[in-house]
């Protein structure tokens, strides 16, 4: 505790409310998202100190994923993904009257899933980190795959779309030179590619712009916001469900430490435990529960702190966000991995700090200053969208200051738009473009050590955790194949029989 | 109707296409490089790609295929028709239109980013100095166009607020971030 206290200094929590403030806007106004804002972010922070930009980041991360909740009870439509299913329960209760309640629930178990995720984060990274130290160049890549193989599976509901998704992220992150020979790969002649794509504009073009064109495209729709009663909750109320909510917190850890899975699908599984739990609630489930806000809410929030496990470990993003977080560590010269906390312990100790200041900022926002924002998050979309199409180019142009990336930001969010209109996930493919890369010289170097072996099968396959990771990624692969699903059903069946 | 290509089908041909040209790619770049050694040469992961590309497209297909056996015989709605608006209402040949015309709006922005060559200038006011320059000027042009074209009308929100919010980008970036700008 000492040492995560040394790195924090006035400028420290100065940074990380001022990203506090700018996530619980951009959380909660439909339209912007935490991963564009944090994309954004990557190009204005990267002439910064790290830990200055870390703290930042952290702010917007760790209270833009609550604030997905504010629009999401207040308009019902989630601020963020993750918020999705606290729409089922907080509009409900908004509808009776009782937003000011459901604001309330979702800021306490936010801040309380928040705390335990990072609390997890901070007792289980070291020892994560030792395990990793035993991790082969074969295992990196296995790693690397069942994370892209997870992250097609739950992102979408055709798998195939899924992995074609993660292919496309691939084959990005593959242009340029290639990371151990420097040969010229996929540039077809044109110099600006030599270096490779960078990744703010195309993390600012798949989330940002391609936000920009979506929101055009849905222009007509409708928000109608509920007047705001502020009514008189009990801290002693709200609590109520405090057992129930470190389950739930534990489901979202986990969860959010799988590589590519994430708030929605912690949020979605910590429900239905909730909902299989609670056998009698006060409200049913889907017209007001209490519980379900705090099951959705205190999972999803949980899921920072094991998104970042994976990440600050393996230099595997748990999500989106942490896979936008990776590369602000990579834009600070900084090289996530098994010896990063040996090696960095101060920027481990500000992402852990920025992450306990913003926890109660958020629970000061959120008590304080959300049930007040019902206004903003209403604020034209024909001012708004042109604004962020504007910070799209500033964005995408920061990061090398040439023009170039300016298209390819444009190029890239029409491809994020046209994904989105046919169902194809855009997490996997950011995920696979970070990964893509470790992924190539990794497999190479596990290829070329297993070539030169006297049984190369047993050189690349024969180490215990390799073997864990091959079974448990053709496990994944496998089950969400739907001739195999179905072969697996009725081999069930006759079982059963 | 029932004649039409399920969309899926034209989705796995794409990507068929892709996956076949990376593996040409990979194995036409092989060739002409100097290690032959697979285990070394930087056309092998391209090539597995490739090839899973190749193999997930024809999964693709094959969805398609069942999925337009299914509406042939089913009830006559696609799950995944791309002209099925997700939002509900409203044209889907509109809507694309409208972001036809915004990428039209983006792409001229973009090319007077690119062209215009206006000088920086400087204005003091007070002990103040405001620099402003091509991205300023395109920017308060492309605010107010995209505004008008997104259904503002009042006349001074067309004016003003384009200048306010260049003004505050400009400043909040150019002077107070030191980002460099377009």
């Amino acid at each position: 505790m000492p040492d995560v206290l040394s790195v924090v200094d006035m400028r420290f929590i100065l940074m990380v409310l001022a990203g506090s403030v700018a996530g619980l806007f951009v959380g909660a106004i439909p339209g912007l998202s935490v991963s564009m804002a944090t994309a954004l972010l990557v190009s204005v922070t990267y002439t910064w100190e790290h830990s200055d930009a870390l703290a930042m980041i952290m702010g917007v991360y760790v209270v833009g994923v609550f604030s997905g909740a504010v629009s999401a009870i207040l308009i019902n439509i989630p601020g963020a993904p993750s918020s999705v299913v606290t729409t089922l329960d907080g509009y409900p209760m908004s509808k009776k009257g009782q937003a000011y309640k459901a604001l309330y629930i979702a800021t306490i178990y936010s801040f309380t899933g928040s705390l335990f995720g990072l609390l997890a984060l901070g007792l289980l990274a070291t020892p994560v980190s030792r395990i990793a130290l035993k991790f082969t160049k074969m295992d990196y890549f296995l790693l690397a795959l069942f994370g892209l193989a997870t992250v097609g599976s739950v992102s979408t509901k055709n798998y195939a779309k899924g992995l074609i998704s993660v292919m496309v992220g691939l084959v990005i992150s593959m242009v340029g030179l290639d990371p151990l020979m420097g040969t010229r790969r996929l540039t077809f002649g044109v110099q600006n590619l030599t270096g490779g794509i960078s990744t703010v504009p195309a993390l600012v073009g798949f989330f940002g712009f391609a936000e920009v064109l979506s929101v055009i495209y849905n222009r007509n729709q409708e928000q109608n916001v509920l007047t705001m009663v502020r009514g008189k909750v009990s801290l002693k109320e709200a609590l109520r469900h405090w057992k129930l909510s470190l389950y739930t917190s534990t489901i979202g850890m986990l969860v959010g430490a799988l590589p590519g899975a994430g708030g929605p699908v912690a949020s979605f599984i910590a429900y239905n435990e909730a909902k299989r739990l609670v056998k009698e609630p006060e409200v049913p489930f889907g017209e007001g529960a209490a519980e379900g806000i705090m099951a959705s809410e205190s999972s999803n929030n949980a899921c920072i702190g094991g998104a970042l496990i994976p990440m600050l470990t393996l230099a595997v993003p748990g999500d989106a966000v942490t896979a936008i977080i990776l590369s602000v560590f990579y834009v600070h010269g900084l090289q996530p991995g098994p010896m990063f906390i040996r090696q960095n312990p101060e920027a481990f100790h500000s992402i852990l700090a920025a992450g306990f200041i913003a926890c109660f900022a958020l629970l000061v926002l959120g008590l304080l200053a959300a049930p007040r924002i019902c206004k903003v998050i209403t604020v034209p979309k024909n001012i708004m969208i042109p604004v962020v199409a504007s910070l799209c180019v500033i964005g995408s142009f920061a990061c090398n200051n040439r023009l170039f990336d300016v298209a390819l930001m444009f190029l890239f969010g029409l491809t994020g738009f046209l994904m989105r209109r046919f169902d194809y996930p855009v997490a996997p493919l950011i995920l696979a473009m970070v990964l893509g890369k470790m992924m190539d010289s990794n497999f190479r170097q596990a290829v070329s050590l297993a070539s030169s072996a006297e049984n190369p099968l047993k050189s690349m396959f024969g180490h215990p955790l390799t073997v864990v990771l091959s079974i448990c990624t053709a496990v994944v692969l496998l089950s969400n194949i739907p001739w195999t699903k179905k072969w697996m059903e009725c081999l069930l069946g006759k079982v059963k029989k | 109707m029932k004649n039409k290509i399920h969309s899926l089908i034209i989705e796995g041909v794409l990507f068929c296409g892709s996956g076949l040209g990376l593996l040409s790619y990979s194995l036409v770049s092989y060739g002409k490089s100097f290690n032959k050694d697979w285990a070394q040469s930087p056309y092998l992961f391209p090539l597995i790609v490739g090839l899973a590309m190749t193999v997930l497209s024809a999964w693709l297909i094959g969805e398609g295929v069942l999925a337009g056996r299914k509406f042939a015989g089913g009830d006559g709605r696609e799950e995944n028709d791309p002209q099925k608006d997700p939002a509900g209402g409203g044209d889907a040949k509109g809507k694309t239109g409208g972001v036809a015309a915004a990428l039209l709006l983006c792409g001229i922005y973009y090319l007077a980013l690119a062209e215009l060559k206006i000088p920086y200038i400087t204005v003091g006011i007070f002990s103040f100095l405001y620099t402003f320059s091509t991205f300023e000027v395109a920017t308060v042009v492309f605010l107010a166009a995209m505004m008008a074209f997104l259904g503002v009308r009042k006349l001074p929100v067309l004016l003003f607020v384009p200048f306010g919010i260049t003004l505050f980008l400009s400043i909040a970036f150019r002077a107070m971030l030191h980002v460099l700008l377009p």
